[in-house]
């Protein structure tokens, strides 16, 4: 059972991978990026690492992807031009490095063992991780909390729109 | 159940309570001015200024009373509470400074006045950080503010331009320093900073010593960029061109005297590892800063790059004391207290210099360029004097705390036998001395230039007075206050 979920999540990643690269329009490669973040946290799921799977779609599938599809929207992108196939210096680079990257892990596949495995049952289990956070490292805790609240005071104060002070000063 | 703390809270709520009773009034702030629509800055300004002045005496009553205690990541000695006054007298000062600013440029004042409480917060954190995270977040936080107030100027393209550019490079510089404290964390397996202390490379076959020296060289580019030490340094002039006078006073005396305070904790605590070579590196940086600071600021018009690269080169002289703080590995009172001696003249003086520039614009129209100051001593005799007496005390002229820091500095390093640097550091002195003299002369025997000042408001007549004040009183009178500063790194703890 497990081993027929590992193979449908490991299909829905490397497709929607491919797709990714494959797709002409970016929002649709954005997409396919979403479903392959997906696949990746229901990969950890199968780990037994619940929290990193809550946070790979929380952080990556949430957040990342919805600021790259808000910026795709803002660029407004031309899709005539990127139809045309560039072989440019970096697109070379790229492919020379990323076959690099396959051929090491294609090669490196066959060394792990199960000895890499044996960690303590609740490593990482989203229980384990909330006691840390609120006994060991609680302030570190409290001053993210302090840093997320001067960040959003700070987006509030630079993205207020100018009228409205242009207004406040006239009388 | 078992028990999850070994933490006595009462003992931690005391200690810590100037940090807990700043993010509080920040946050009350904030909850006032959303419940209120009219903004009030006076009225926030007194309370602001009243609470200040309690957290200040109350800090001082730690700083007298404190046994060295570390908890919970966070620890409490001496000169974690020295650290805090000067950063606590930094932000009255910057608030009596800023009182103008925020009622005339369209901002809230609320908003501004809870950033610079909360970066303050995050200096004290920095202050009292035992664990490498918590020093991390307090800069992050310190950082954070400053950035969002340096683009806090209206409508004006350079302040949004040198917010944008501090950001961007403040990000990189953190990545530095977070990428550093992951290679620390990857030799010892913990982030504390008694760790690194307790840490030994006598027999390292495992090739830990490269990665403490990388996380090292990492952690020295990423602080080197808070303290704007040459080459790290190409940030400040425009940022500190760019950003609200008030907010570039609270950047160069408090910023910088948070991002020293991490600076010193994590190079003593790596100090006594023999494979680092420390002396080279640190000589090297504070040859570079001081030298390259001065020699630049010689051809500056503008008098808030002067003051930037004056402030860089004033962070080279930092550096030769930490240098000879770290010599023989051993920790010499006079000398690391000369250090925490200099960070209170230099947040003084550069606090006072920055409030008689704000002082100049307080109409609002930009007056900063150097010519801008022909003839002041006949448009503001006050004001003329006051920036002669902060620009001849940076220089170094006795009967100035700038005399009497760099005097207790430069004798740590000969104590320490620094020779060469030292010799360095007084001929920079001396070439510093040319710049600090030209808006000298220009105040005094330049025709005015421009219609008669009128009075200045009470607060930052206030705050240029306190400036003006201490500078002399500790300028004539410093011993106490390096008595103080020796006994404050007399116990330092990890």
């Amino acid at each position: 059972m497990e081993l027929i979920l590992f193979y449908l999540f490991a299909g829905v990643v490397v497709s929607s991978a491919l797709l990714v690269v494959f797709f002409r329009n970016p929002l649709s490669s954005a997409l396919a990026l979403v479903a392959a973040l997906f696949g990746v946290a229901a990969l950890f799921v199968l780990l037994h690492a619940y929290f990193l799977a809550a946070i790979q779609v929380l952080v990556y599938a949430g957040a990342v992807m919805v600021l790259f599809i808000f910026i795709i929207m803002m660029m407004n992108l031309d899709l005539t031009t990127l139809r045309k196939i560039h072989y440019s210096f970096t697109g070379i680079v790229g492919a020379l490095f990323g076959s690099y990257l396959a051929a090491i892990l294609i090669l490196r596949l066959g060394y792990f063992s199960e000895a890499a495995r044996a960690t303590p049952e609740d490593y990482g289990s989203i229980a384990s991780i909330g006691k840390l956070l609120f006994t060991d490292y609680q302030v570190p805790f409290e001053m993210t909390s302090l840093l997320l609240l001067v960040a959003i005071i700070g987006a509030v104060m630079l993205a207020k729109k100018e009228a409205k002070h242009a207004a406040r000063q006239a009388p | 159940m078992e028990k999850l703390f070994n933490t006595d809270w009462n003992l931690l709520l005391q200690l810590a309570l100037p940090m807990v009773l700043l993010a509080g009034l920040g946050m009350s702030l904030l909850l006032c001015s959303a419940f209120f629509p009219r903004d009030r800055p006076k009225i926030f300004l007194g309370v602001l200024l009243l609470a200040i002045l309690g957290i200040l005496f109350y800090t001082w009553m730690q700083w007298r009373v404190v046994v060295p205690l570390s908890q919970e990541m966070l620890l409490f000695d001496r000169f974690s509470y020295s650290l805090d006054l000067i950063v606590l007298v930094t932000l009255l000062i910057v608030l009596l400074l800023c009182s103008k600013y925020v009622s005339a440029e369209g901002t809230r004042s609320s908003e501004v006045y809870a950033l610079f409480l909360f970066a303050v917060v995050g200096m004290m954190l920095i202050h009292h950080g035992a664990d490498l995270i918590v020093i991390f977040l307090g800069i992050e936080i310190m950082s954070l503010s400053s950035y969002i107030l340096t683009g806090s100027r209206r409508g004006i393209i350079r302040s949004y331009e040198a917010a944008m550019k501090y950001f961007i490079l403040g990000s990189f510089a953190s990545c530095f320093l977070l990428y550093g404290i992951a290679l620390a964390y990857g030799v010892t397996g913990s982030t504390s900073l008694a760790s690194l202390q307790s840490l030994s490379l006598a027999a390292d076959t495992s090739g830990n010593t490269v990665l403490l020296t990388m996380s090292v060289a990492f952690l020295l580019v990423g602080l080197g960029f808070k303290i704007a030490a040459v080459p790290f340094h190409l940030w400040a002039p425009d940022v500190y061109e760019g950003a609200p006078t008030p907010v570039t006073a609270f950047m160069a005396a408090g910023v910088k005297t948070a991002a020293f305070a991490a600076l010193l904790r994590i190079v003593l605590a790596l100090g006594h590892l023999p494979q680092i070579p420390w002396i080279p590196v640190l000589w090297i940086l504070s040859a570079l800063t001081m030298t390259i600071g001065n020699l630049v600021a010689l051809r500056q018009t503008h008098i808030k790059r002067l003051l930037a690269y004056s402030s860089v080169a004033h962070a080279g002289y930092l550096l030769v004391g930490v240098t000879a703080a770290l010599q023989n590995n051993t920790l010499s009172d006079a000398t690391l207290g000369g250090v925490v001696f200099y960070l209170f003249a230099y947040s003084l003086m550069t606090l006072g210099a920055f409030g008689v520039v704000v002082a100049m614009g307080h109409r609002g129209e930009q007056v900063e360029e150097l010519s801008d100051f022909s003839g002041l001593s006949q448009r503001h005799p006050f004001l003329a004097a006051a920036l002669t007496v902060f620009l001849l005390s940076m220089a170094g002229i006795p009967a100035t705390i700038g005399f009497a820091g760099k005097f207790y500095l430069f004798a740590g390093a000969v104590e320490a036998g620094f020779y060469g640097l030292t010799i360095l550091a007084v001929l920079n002195s001396v070439i510093s001395v040319y710049y600090y003299f030209a808006p000298i002369i220009k105040m005094y025997f330049q025709p005015p230039r421009g219609y008669e000042l009128p009075p200045l408001s009470y607060p930052l007549l206030a705050a240029v007075f306190l400036c003006l004040f201490t500078v002399l009183y500790l300028g004539i009178f410093p011993s106490d206050l390096f008595l103080m500063a020796r006994e404050s790194v007399k116990e330092l703890i990890f």
